[in-house]
């Protein structure tokens, strides 16, 4: 069994692992025609193009460019008499019909709005709408394939996991290190009970931190054992209780910290009833 | 009839005895939150406006009802206190929750055609504001059930909730803890003073040994972000699994099989993570949760039959921890319905069907990124809150589109978006007080009540702040860049403009689905949250854990409760409150420059 949960563990990863690279694999400009998306992939990281440069030269804007216009456009934004970017968005605004940035001049009294810019990411973006389906960036004949690997592998996973428990539960005496703690919880909060009337907060708070706080993480921590031994309901039901007196108990510590002792001392009772209450449910069980 | 025994006996020099009823959910308490919890909403909601990012209020306002309510006031009690934090943090909930989605109307405002869209008209404010308080009762109506499941099951860690329970109780936790918790506070604040001075955020270790950008070594310099680890201890390794799997594993894969558009944006972490891994690690959080929710489906059943129980059995006493079921199906009930109203007054082109769809497919969005936010910020303290409401706008902005105009689709997606980001925000932070409370014995329901009677405020609060700034300094503007609603208003024209990676989300939340039915768990939700966050915080957050672990296997678990966590809990707090008063000085600094 201990090589099926292997096997199992192995499937489940390799199968997520290979279908997370088959879901990266591709970008959506990985779509678009081999010359267009090489011109894309060569441009600059601080490439900025006007937004309406496209509709001043060929009356279309980008999106709506086939390949060749579209790498002729390109071209031209790219062509060495490109202005510097910090002049560019002035130089654009002149760029009608035919433009020629570098002889247009500014003229102030007449100069509109500045078109916005389209940075590299942008225009990859303009142009991969005009691919008619993106779904394809995920390669989904990695994906697929792999993704029912990983289903194999949980099928495995879960069927072996209740017999797994169960062997674990089994070498480690089942519930009784659970009875064990929550038994000795409760002879201490019943003894603190006890005590309560004659002690004084410091005490109190000092005696739930060295003598109770201890058994509570204890029961916490093996609470797995629970599933195994009542099922997934039968588990919260138990761990309601246990929760229930645990958080009393630390309402204990904090009424007895800031002095209200009688509201500890109604904290306790409660506390406890609730332990007792984890400890009739934790013995339904034999 | 002779007097009831007293309790207890005083030790000379030692804590005082009172009698009478414990003070917890006082109106004292209620009104300390509100105060407190309206000058955190100003200042961070400021802050985000500003800076971005928002500031969980928790345990601010925890050490600040320490001052008022036992420092000036004379109060002594910490589930008081607790209370206090509750309602204040309920109040500043809506910060990010406004902040990073209704700004983008302005923004938007300034495109060609969209002028209409933030025409804030005294209807539509009272209309919004209405829409966001119906969005936090909706998210506290989801996510209080929740309870039992999250924290008395699954015991999640909540290391916030951890930090503020340590604050809460560090007056009676004896001198060495508060010794510790304010050793915390001050190396991780004097830390993060000096790289705020010095202008360091990271160490970019594989530069430093020659290692490829493509691994993405870089730590984040963040002692709360250790501090985070160590109190999310070795459960929280499955979310630096994420991380490690996407630039340690996936990536060199993709250096052999990557396309030559992967290939060209390899050396580039964080255009990698932008468009590989960011969306999906969105749809592996949905996959994610929705497998856990049917893979927890008997948990949640137990959890309901145990609140109807609990409401039975202790009916009218102390011991009643829960709200009334009642209540909570009342309060998602009427929410639905406002909401579906609200919906349909928001713009003129709307028809009811369409507000009841986007309604109704927004409340159940609600309680899916409820469940989702809940238990990101259980396991790592970390909130995709952004991720979950970029989803909910892309919901209902293909729902409004069809038939309506931009500016009315845009319009209304907001209204009912902002409803469902403030619903997600006071989810997660519910959890969270519930955790502290657990931590210091509070009554579930009081602050349950607490919670509900702090969340109205903030909307209030937030939405006249937004405008008044907006006609003082213009949103958007160089003066409040709003940098989160920025990016939504981009994701929004680009949803407009049918540009969303649905493939990705898709596949993404096909893996997280796998992972949590994988019976290994809660780590469908702890991976998908690695892929989702800068790996930067990821790595450094690792480092927490496995301190946690090496202390554990050394020194045993009671070293972490003695010393470990008010440790961790200061350097949470540390770095927090350095982090908070930078912020006021900066904008304190811009006010002053703009005035000058």
């Amino acid at each position: 069994m201990f090589g099926l949960r292997v096997i199992g563990h192995s499937l489940l990863w390799i199968g997520f692992l290979s279908a997370s690279v088959g879901m990266v694999m591709q970008r959506e400009l990985d779509l678009l025609p081999v010359e267009e998306r090489t011109a894309l992939l060569e441009l600059p990281a601080d490439f900025a193009v006007s937004a309406d440069l496209a509709t001043q030269v060929t009356g279309k804007p980008w999106i709506e460019l086939d390949s060749e216009q579209f790498l002729a456009v390109l071209q031209q934004s790219l062509a060495p008499t490109t202005p510097a970017p910090a002049d560019e968005a002035a130089a654009n605004v002149q760029e009608a019909p035919q433009p020629n940035p570098t002889t247009d001049s500014v003229e102030p009294a007449t100069e509109p709005a500045a078109a916005p810019k389209l940075n590299k990411t942008s225009l990859i973006q303009q142009r991969t709408k005009r691919v008619a389906s993106l779904w394809p960036t995920v390669n989904w004949f990695v994906y697929g394939p792999a993704l029912v690997v990983g289903i194999v592998g949980v099928v495995l996973l879960r069927k072996t996991a209740q017999k797994s428990v169960d062997v674990e539960f089994a070498r480690t005496t089942g519930l009784d290190p659970l009875r064990q703690s929550l038994t000795q919880l409760i002879a201490e909060v019943q003894q603190l009970e006890g005590q309560m009337p004659g002690m004084t907060p410091e005490s109190v708070v000092a005696y739930i931190d060295e003598r109770c706080v201890e058994h509570c993480n204890s029961f916490a921590d093996q609470r797995e054992h629970l599933k195994s031994a009542f099922g997934l309901i039968g588990f919260g039901e138990v761990m309601s209780e246990f929760a229930s007196g645990e958080r009393f108990l630390n309402r204990v510590w904090s009424a007895a910290a800031d002095g209200y002792m009688e509201e500890a001392y109604r904290s306790v009772q409660t506390s406890l009833s609730f332990f007792q209450a984890a400890q009739r449910q934790l013995d339904r069980k034999p | 009839m002779s007097a009831p025994k007293p309790i207890g006996r005083e030790q000379p020099g030692g804590i005082r005895i009172k009698t009478g009823e414990y003070p917890e959910l006082t109106w004292t308490a209620i009104f300390v939150g509100w105060a407190i919890g309206t000058l955190l909403t100003i200042s961070v909601a400021y802050a985000a406006l500003i800076l971005g990012f928002s500031i969980e209020g928790s345990e601010l306002a925890a050490i600040l009802g320490w001052g008022v309510l036992r420092g000036l006031m004379g109060r002594t009690s910490i589930v008081e206190n607790n209370i206090n934090q509750t309602a204040a943090s309920a109040v500043n909930g809506a910060s990010a929750g406004i902040m990073f989605t209704v700004p983008a109307l302005f923004i938007l405002s300034r495109n060609v055609g969209m002028e209409s869209v933030a025409d804030f008209t005294p209807a539509y404010v009272a209309l919004l504001t209405l829409a966001s308080i119906t969005g936090c009762f909706l998210g506290l109506a989801f996510v209080i059930p929740l309870r039992k499941q999250m924290i008395d099951f699954d015991r999640l860690a909540y290391p916030g909730g951890m930090a503020v329970a340590t604050i809460l109780k560090s007056p009676g936790a004896g001198i060495q803890k508060a010794q510790l918790l304010f050793a915390g506070i001050l190396i991780s604040g004097a830390v993060k003073f000096f790289l705020l001075r010095s202008h360091l955020e990271e160490f970019d270790l594989g530069s430093a040994a020659g290692i490829p950008s493509m691994w993405n070594l870089v730590f984040y310099l963040s002692l709360m972000t250790v501090g985070v680890g160590y109190l999310s201890g070795r459960g929280g390794l499955w979310f630096g699994a994420g991380g490690f799997l996407c630039y340690f594993l996936i990536a060199p894969i993709l250096q052999y099989v990557g396309s030559p558009g992967v290939q060209e944006i390899l050396p580039t972490p964080g255009e990698m993570r932008k468009n590989l891994f960011l969306p999906s690690g969105i749809g592996m959080l949905i996959g994610a949760a929705l497998g856990g929710i049917i893979m927890a489906f008997p948990l949640i059943r137990s959890a309901f039959k145990s609140l109807r129980n609990s409401n039975q059995r202790f009916a009218g006493t102390q011991t009643n921890d829960e709200m009334p079921l009642w209540m909570l199906y009342a309060a998602v009930g009427l929410g639905s319905i406002a909401l579906i109203v609200l919906a349909y007054l928001s713009v003129d082109e709307m028809t009811l069907p369409r507000a009841a769809g986007m309604a109704l497919l927004g409340t159940l969005w609600i309680w899916v990124a409820g469940v989702i936010v809940s238990e990101c910020v259980g396991r790592t303290n970390w909130s995709p809150l952004s991720g979950m409401t970029l989803i909910a706008v892309t919901i209902l902005i293909l729902i409004a589109k069809a038939g309506m105009s931009a500016p009315a689709a845009i319009v209304s997606s907001i209204t009912v978006g902002a409803a469902i980001c403030l619903a997600i925000s006071q989810a997660s932070d519910m959890m969270l007080d519930l955790k502290s409370g657990y931590l210091t014995g509070a009554i579930p329901r009081r602050q349950q009540y607490a919670q509900y009677l702090g969340c109205w405020l903030g909307p209030l609060l937030v939405i006249m702040l937004m405008i008044a700034l907006n006609n003082q300094y213009e949103i958007g503007s160089k003066t409040l860049p709003a940098p989160q609603a920025t990016a939504l208003a981009t994701v929004m024209d680009g949803i407009l403009n049918d540009n969303v990676p649905v493939y990705r989300y898709a596949a993404g939340s096909g893996l997280g689905f796998l992972l949590a039915i994988s019976g290994l768990g809660g780590i469908g939700v702890l991976v998908a949250l690695g892929f989702y966050m800068p790996f930067h915080i990821v790595l450094t957050y690792t480092i927490g854990n496995l301190i946690r672990m090496g202390s554990d296997a050394v020194f045993g678990n009671s070293f972490a409760h003695r010393v470990g966590i008010p440790v961790a809990a200061g350097l949470m707090i540390g770095e927090a409150l350095v982090d908070v008063g930078n912020a006021l000085f900066r904008i304190g600094s811009q006010l002053f420059a703009g005035g000058a």
